[in-house]
C-alpha cells in the first residue's frame, strides 16, 4: 500500500469517527436552538480536521515540534471557526426572534403588524415578506368588515329614523281623532292613509334589499326585448312624470335581446326612472334609451338633476348614500334604497350599473349581456316561472 | 238574493273592517278565524266567493283553498281572493295548483278589496254565461280561432300555445287595431285587478315567437311606444 493511500485511510478513519459523533449529536440536537446547532457543527468540523491531522501525524512519526505546530494551527483555526459560527448563530437567532415578535403582532389591532427590522438571511427574509403580505390582507378584510358594519349601523339608524317619523305623526293624528279634537278629521284620515302607504313602500324596499343581500333573490330569466322593457317602463311612469311636470321620453332600437327576469329588471328600471323624475325640476326632461353596444345592451336613463358631485359618483349605489334631500324621504318614495336595489338586481343579472354626469344632469347606465335570438315557433313553457338554463347567455355576441 | 262572501282571517280587526265594507256594498258576509271553521262554515252556508288569508293557524290558506274548491267543484268554480303578507310568493298563490282568482298584499286598502270582490263576482257571472254559450269560431287574416276547442291556426297550422298565451292571443285577435295597456291586459285576459305587469311583457314576447315571421321585427303584435301593445291582423 502506498504511503498516500495510508494517509487517506488514517485521516478518513479519524475524521469518520468524529463525523459519526457529529451525526449522533445532530440527532440529539434536533430540537435544540439554531445557535447551539451552529456551534456544534463548527466544533465537529474543527474536531474532524484535528483528529485527521493528529492521527496521520502520529502514524507518520513526525517530530514532536512539528506535531505541536500542527496542533497549534488547528486550535487557532478551530477557535476562528467557532467564533464565526457563534456570530452566525447569533444573527440567525436575532432574526428568528424578530420574526417571532412579528408573527405575534400579526392580527393585533392595537399595535398593528411590526415588520422585523435589519437584514436577514434570504429564506427568513422571504418568510418575513409572507408575514407582511398576510398582515396587509388581514388589515384590508378588517377594514372592509368595519366599513360594512358601519354602513349597516348607519342604515339601521336612518331606517329607524325614517320609520319613526311617520309613526309619530300617525300616533298624534290617531289620538287627536280619538279625543275628538281634530279640527279637520277628513284631512287627518287622508294623511294617515298616505303615511301608511309610505311605510309599506319602505318595508317593501327593505325586504327586497334583504333578499338581494342574502342571495335569496330567485331569478326566473326569460328572453326579453329591451325595447319592450323601455316602452313598458315609460308607459307605467308617465303618470308620475306628468304629475311632476317632467317630460318623459323613450327610445330603443329593435332586436336588442336580453336574458332577464322581467319582474326584477322592470323594478330596477322603474327605480331608475322614478329616481330620475324625482330629481328633475319641472319642465325638465328624462330620457330612457336602449342601444346595442359591444357584447351587450346598454339601457340608459338620463335626467336633469343638475349633476352629482364627482366625489359622490362612485358611491351613489351604496346602501347608505343619499342625495341632498334624502334625509326626509319623499312622500311617494320607499326607504331611499332604490339605487342599492338597482345595483343588486343588475348584478344578479351579470350586468353592471354606473352613473356619469352628462348634459343637464346625470346618466345612469345599465349594461347587460346580449343573447342570441331563439328560433321562432318553439313551444312555450308556462307563464315564465321556470328558469331557463344560463347557457343561453352569449356574452361575446 | 245578494251574493255571499266568506271572510277567513285570524286578524279580527281586518275581518271586521272587510266585513263592514262588503256589507256596505250590499253583500252578505260571514267570518271564520281559522281554516277548520272556514271549511265547516262553507258547508252549512255555501259562499259565492271567499276572501282567504294565506297565513292561518292550523290548516294554511293554500290547503283551505284546495279543499274548498274540491268540495265546491260539483256546482261551479268558487272564486277565491287571497290575502298575502309581503314576501309570500304571489306566483305560488296565483299558480295553477290553487288558482286564486286575485290576491292583495297586506297591508291593503279595504275599499279596494271590496271593489275587487265585486269585480271577481261579476267576472264569475260572465264566465258562467260564456261557458253555457261559447263564442263561434272566426277567421282573422292568416289566423283561425276556435275558443271552444281552444285552438288557433296560422296558415292552417295549429299553434302550440300555453293557456295564458292562448287567452292573450285570442283576445288580441278579437280586438284588432286597438292599443291596450299592460294593466288593461292583466285585468281583461288574466282577470287580475292587480299583479306583476311584466307577466304581460313576457307573454307578448313568447307569442311573437310563435306568430311572427321575424319575432324581433313584429308586424302583428306591435309595441305601441310608451302605451302598451296592439294587434294588427292585416299589417301593411
Amino acid at each position: 500500500m502506498s504511503a498516500q493511500a495510508q494517509i487517506i485511510l488514517i485521516a478518513a478513519g479519524c475524521a469518520g469517527a468524529v463525523g459519526a459523533m457529529g451525526i449522533a449529536a445532530a440527532w440529539l440536537l434536533r430540537r435544540a436552538s439554531l445557535r447551539l446547532s451552529f456551534q456544534v457543527a463548527s466544533a465537529i468540523a474543527v474536531l474532524a480536521v484535528v483528529a485527521g491531522t493528529l492521527g496521520t501525524a502520529n502514524a507518520m512519526f513526525i517530530s514532536q515540534h512539528d506535531l505541536r505546530v500542527v496542533g497549534m494551527v488547528c486550535v487557532v483555526a478551530g477557535l476562528v471557526a467557532f467564533g464565526f459560527c457563534w456570530l452566525l448563530g447569533r444573527q440567525v437567532e436575532t432574526s428568528s426572534l424578530a420574526l417571532r415578535r412579528a408573527a405575534r403582532s400579526l392580527g393585533q389591532e392595537e399595535t398593528g403588524f411590526c415588520e422585523p427590522a435589519g437584514p436577514m438571511a434570504a429564506e427568513l427574509a422571504a418568510l418575513s415578506e409572507e408575514l407582511a403580505a398576510t398582515a396587509r390582507k388581514l388589515q384590508d378584510s378588517r377594514e372592509r368588515e368595519r366599513r360594512a358594519e358601519r354602513s349597516r349601523r348607519q342604515l339601521v339608524a336612518w331606517v329607524s329614523h325614517d320609520l319613526r317619523t311617520p309613526l309619530a305623526g300617525l300616533r298624534a293624528m290617531a289620538e287627536a281623532l280619538e279625543d275628538g279634537i281634530a279640527s279637520d278629521a277628513g284631512r287627518y284620515h287622508k294623511q294617515i292613509r298616505a303615511e301608511v302607504i309610505r311605510l309599506s313602500a319602505m318595508v317593501e324596499d327593505l325586504f327586497e334589499l334583504s333578499r338581494i343581500e342574502s342571495g335569496t333573490l330567485n331569478l326566473s330569466p326569460d328572453q326579453l326585448e329591451a325595447r319592450d322593457l323601455v316602452s313598458d317602463a315609460v308607459a307605467s311612469m308617465e303618470p308620475l312624470a306628468r304629475a311632476r311636470g317632467v317630460r318623459l321620453t323613450g327610445e330603443a332600437g329593435s332586436a336588442l335581446l336580453i336574458q332577464a327576469d322581467a319582474r326584477e329588471l322592470s323594478r330596477a328600471l322603474a327605480n331608475l326612472v322614478t329616481n330620475a323624475i324625482r330629481h328633475t325640476p319641472e319642465d325638465g326632461r328624462v330620457q330612457v334609451t336602449a342601444t346595442a353596444e359591444a357584447g351587450g345592451v346598454l339601457i340608459a336613463v338620463a335626467d336633469g338633476c343638475g349633476g352629482i358631485p364627482d366625489a359622490d359618483l362612485a358611491s351613489v349605489f351604496d346602501l347608505t348614500w343619499r342625495g341632498t334631500r334624502a334625509r326626509t324621504p319623499a312622500a311617494d318614495g320607499g326607504a331611499g334604497l332604490g339605487l342599492a336595489i338597482v345595483r343588486g338586481i343588475v348584478e344578479a343579472h351579470r350586468g353592471r350599473v354606473s352613473v356619469v354626469n352628462a348634459g343637464e344632469g346625470c346618466r345612469f347606465e345599465v349594461r347587460l349581456p346580449a343573447v342570441a335570438p331563439r328560433g321562432g315557433g318553439g313551444s312555450g313553457d308556462g307563464d315564465g316561472r321556470r328558469t331557463r338554463p344560463a347557457g343561453l347567455l352569449i356574452p361575446g355576441l | 238574493m245578494s251574493a255571499r262572501v266568506l271572510v277567513v282571517d285570524d286578524d279580527l280587526t281586518i275581518a271586521e273592517v272587510v266585513g263592514d265594507y262588503l256589507r256596505d256594498a250590499g253583500l252578505e258576509t260571514r267570518h271564520a278565524a281559522d281554516g277548520r271553521s272556514a271549511l265547516s262554515l262553507a258547508e252549512e252556508w255555501p259562499p259565492d266567493l271567499v276572501v282567504l288569508d294565506l297565513m292561518l293557524p292550523g290548516i294554511d290558506g293554500l290547503e283551505v283553498c284546495k279543499r274548498l274548491r274540491a268540495a265546491h267543484e260539483r256546482q261551479r268554480p268558487l272564486p277565491v281572493i287571497m290575502l298575502t303578507a309581503l314576501g309570500e310568493e304571489a306566483d305560488r298563490v296565483l299558480g295553477l295548483e290553487t288558482g286564486a282568482d286575485d290576491y292583495v298584499t297586506k297591508p291593503f286598502s279595504p275599499r279596494e278589496l271590496a271593489l275587487r270582490v265585486q269585480a271577481v263576482l261579476r267576472r264569475a257571472a260572465v264566465a258562467a254565461e260564456t261557458a253555457a254559450a261559447p263564442p263561434e269560431p272566426f277567421r282573422a287574416g292568416r289566423f283561425e280561432v276556435d275558443v271552444a276547442a281552444r285552438r288557433i291556426r296560422r296558415d292552417d297550422r295549429e299553434l302550440v300555445l300555453t293557456v295564458r298565451e292562448f287567452d292573450l292571443l285570442a283576445f288580441f285577435l278579437s280586438h284588432p287595431g286597438r292599443a291596450f295597456t299592460r294593466p288593461e291586459l292583466l285585468e281583461l285576459v288574466w282577470g287580475w285587478s292587480f299583479g306583476d305587469l311584466s307577466t304581460v311583457t313576457v307573454c307578448v314576447r313568447r307569442i311573437r315567437e310563435k306568430v311572427e315571421d321575424t319575432p324581433t321585427a313584429p308586424v302583428h303584435l306591435q309595441t305601441v311606444w310608451g302605451v302598451g301593445y296592439r294587434w294588427e291582423t292585416d299589417p301593411r
